[in-house]
């Protein structure tokens, strides 16, 4: 079974909303799949219909050569899924007994249970805080015990949606080395990961497709896509306060083809990244910049990231 | 499977016990208060020169009152709230059998409340001197059983079925709350009310099993006379029972299709 997931034409609807409209996707054994998509993009609900929580509208979704609609508790059995933004547990009781629990809906014998969920504890060093009670516990350590869950029934598919949202730099690194140790352990695992960070789907997934609005606009390994913008000449500029008009200004210019901007309130600084198909335009930027009286405070040129990428396909921005 | 089931059911049950005892205080407000409420119905009939039959009546219906409390806010809305933390979605997808995951919020539930009403009919029976039959004690443990069996299911049912109401299943809950403990003649014999009353009240296990136990350890009646409660009783918890088993499977197949599963906030 190398073809872990398979998607024909699978199509989901809330209402007249379209969430997801006829995907088509493959996810092969053993390797990271990313979705990479902004808010709302449909990357929860497909894997809500991969992990049996949700029925299509239309369309087939096999899970291990499984079908989603009639063989699901075969699938469940194989399954599990870790969302950064949900809090499953009872806070009530300890770190530990909370994975015992899980253990038990898992299958795992009472004594068996405990064996597997103290040999976790200490390979994932929680020793710390497995007798604390689940609402004392950081969000970092929370995340991380969740992660615990999560491979504690040894899933042939694990599903992470958004596994290090909210978290700091310090914690998603952490998390990002447990998935790629995890994975490389055994050849029978595969991982179906959503993210709106560029740098997750960058650092872990071997493929990325590239979801907008319910629809797959891409898929290819990331090296690929980003040959797709190796071309292209990207710089960031750092500025004072700048005007929406202005940025729109920018647009216009001949040789630019995208262009996003991020400000940071609290500082005033304004982020702009541009992408541009030669370096020419560059000194008409800024002579523009110059002109409406706003202050560059850096320049720089920067290397294609999966941002650029999806920049360049769907001509908006990411997050 | 039906191994699959207690199995399920007992890490539930074990996580429902730990969680609530984990705290002593919480322990002896859950006496206290119940206690302090049933007082003030003790003191009034005392006052009044009751019959002492009257305050042993009124002890064991204040005592088994927790018990339905615990069914609507322990069970009716339990999967409000399991939806909200992620915990539902993951209980379905472990395929874990539901109908155990039900069993267990009954168990844990059932258990935690025993403690607790025994610990409130203890006091009560210290406090006013309340004086029971203990001649049939056996009879009326097991009838308790039954109630609890009968009442439980009903909760099971709740749990799967409520989950339509979303977050008004708070205020689903404070509607049945008062009435059905007024049905039930927590306080007062059931056979104050008319004739047509009494028969769908003889619907609600709570009402039964107070009645039941009433007949056995306040009038000293013996277990046969009051036969038709421990049959009734029994039938409405396979019942329930059943119905709850369909319940959870419809209300599954029912959020897959519709989305409402997974919904928080709804
Ligand atoms: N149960 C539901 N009922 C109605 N609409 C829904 C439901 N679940 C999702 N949607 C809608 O479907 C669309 C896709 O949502 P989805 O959660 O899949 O997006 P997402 O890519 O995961 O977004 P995010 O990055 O914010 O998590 C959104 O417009 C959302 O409002
Ligand atoms: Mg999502």
């Amino acid at each position: 079974m190398d073809e872990v997931v398979r998607t024909i034409d699978l199509t989901r609807h809330f209402g007249k909303m379209v969430a997801l409209d006829n995907v088509n996707i493959t996810i092969r054994r053993n390797e990271i799949f990313g979705l990479l998509g902004p808010n709302g993009s449909g990357k929860s609900t497909l894997i809500k219909i991969l992990s049996t929580l949700l029925l299509p509208t239309s369309g087939d979704a096999y899970v291990l050569g499984y079908n989603v609609k009639t063989d699901y508790m075969e699938i469940r059995k194989r399954i599990n899924i870790v969302a950064g933004d949900d809090r499953p547990g009872y806070g009530s009781i300890k770190v530990k007994e909370n994975l015992w629990f899980f253990s038990q809906l898992y299958g795992y014998g009472v004594r068996e249970g405990w064996k597997v969920v103290n040999s976790l504890i200490e390979e994932f060093g929680m020793q710390d805080y497995a007798d604390r009670k689940l609402n004392r516990v950081s969000s970092g350590m929370f995340q991380k015990y969740n992660f615990v869950r999560g491979i504690l029934n040894n899933p042939k598919l694990l599903f992470l949606d958004e596994p290090t949202v909210g978290l700091d730099v310090e914690i998603s690194r952490e998390i990002r080395n447990y998935v790629k140790s995890w994975i490389k352990r055994d050849p029978e695992r595969t991982i179906l990961l959503t993210t709106h960070y560029m740098i997750e789907a960058q650092e872990l997934c071997d493929r990325v497709a590239i979801i907008y609005k319910g629809k797959i606009v891409k898929v290819d390994t990331v090296e690929n896509l980003l040959k797709l913008v190796s071309g292209e000449h990207i710089f960031e500029i750092k500025t004072n306060f700048i005007l929406n008009d202005c940025l729109e200004d920018i647009k216009k210019i001949q040789g630019v083809k995208g262009l996003y901007s991020d400000s940071d309130v609290s500082t005033g600084i304004a982020k702009l990244r541009i992408v541009m198909e030669e370096e020419g335009p560059i000194a008409d930027i800024l002579s523009l910049l110059k002109e409406r009286n706003i202050k560059v405070l850096a320049l720089s040129k920067e290397e294609p990231n999966l941002e650029d990428v999806f920049l360049y396909l769907v001509g908006s921005k990411l997050r | 499977m039906i191994r699959e089931i207690f199995k399920t059911a007992y890490a539930r049950a074990y996580v429902r016990i730990k969680g609530v005892n984990s705290d002593v205080t919480h322990f002896i407000i859950d006496i206290g208060l119940p206690l302090i409420g049933l007082s003030a119905i003790l003191l009034a009939y005392k006052s009044l020169n009751a019959p002492s039959q009257f305050l042993a009546i009124a002890a064991i219906g204040g005592a088994m009152m927790a018990f339905w409390y615990n069914v609507l806010w322990g069970m009716a809305s339990q999967f409000y709230w399991e939806r909200e933390t992620g915990n539902l979605p993951l209980y379905i997808s472990s395929g874990a059998p539901m109908p155990g995951v039900l069993l267990g919020m009954a168990l844990g539930g059932a258990v935690n409340m025993t403690i607790r009403a025994v610990g409130v009919l203890l006091a009560t029976v210290y406090l006013f001197g309340i004086k029971l039959y203990t001649s049939e004690i056996v009879p009326a443990f097991f009838l308790f059983l039954l109630t609890l069996f009968a009442l439980y299911s009903l909760g099971m049912i709740f749990a799967s079925s409520f989950l339509r109401f979303g977050r008004s299943v708070s205020k689903i809950n404070e509607l049945l709350g008062e009435p059905m403990l007024f049905f039930s003649g927590v306080y007062f014999p059931v056979k104050v009310f008319p004739f047509a009353i009494q028969l769908i009240v003889s619907l609600i296990p709570l009402a039964l099993g107070i009645e039941g136990m009433r007949e056995l350890m306040v009038f000293g009646n013996s277990p046969l006379q009051i036969l038709w409660i421990y049959i009734v009783l029994l039938l409405l918890g396979i019942v329930f029972f059943y119905i709850a088993t369909k319940m959870i499977k419809y209300m599954e197949e029912r959020g897959k299709t519709t989305g409402t599963l997974t919904l928080k906030w709804e």
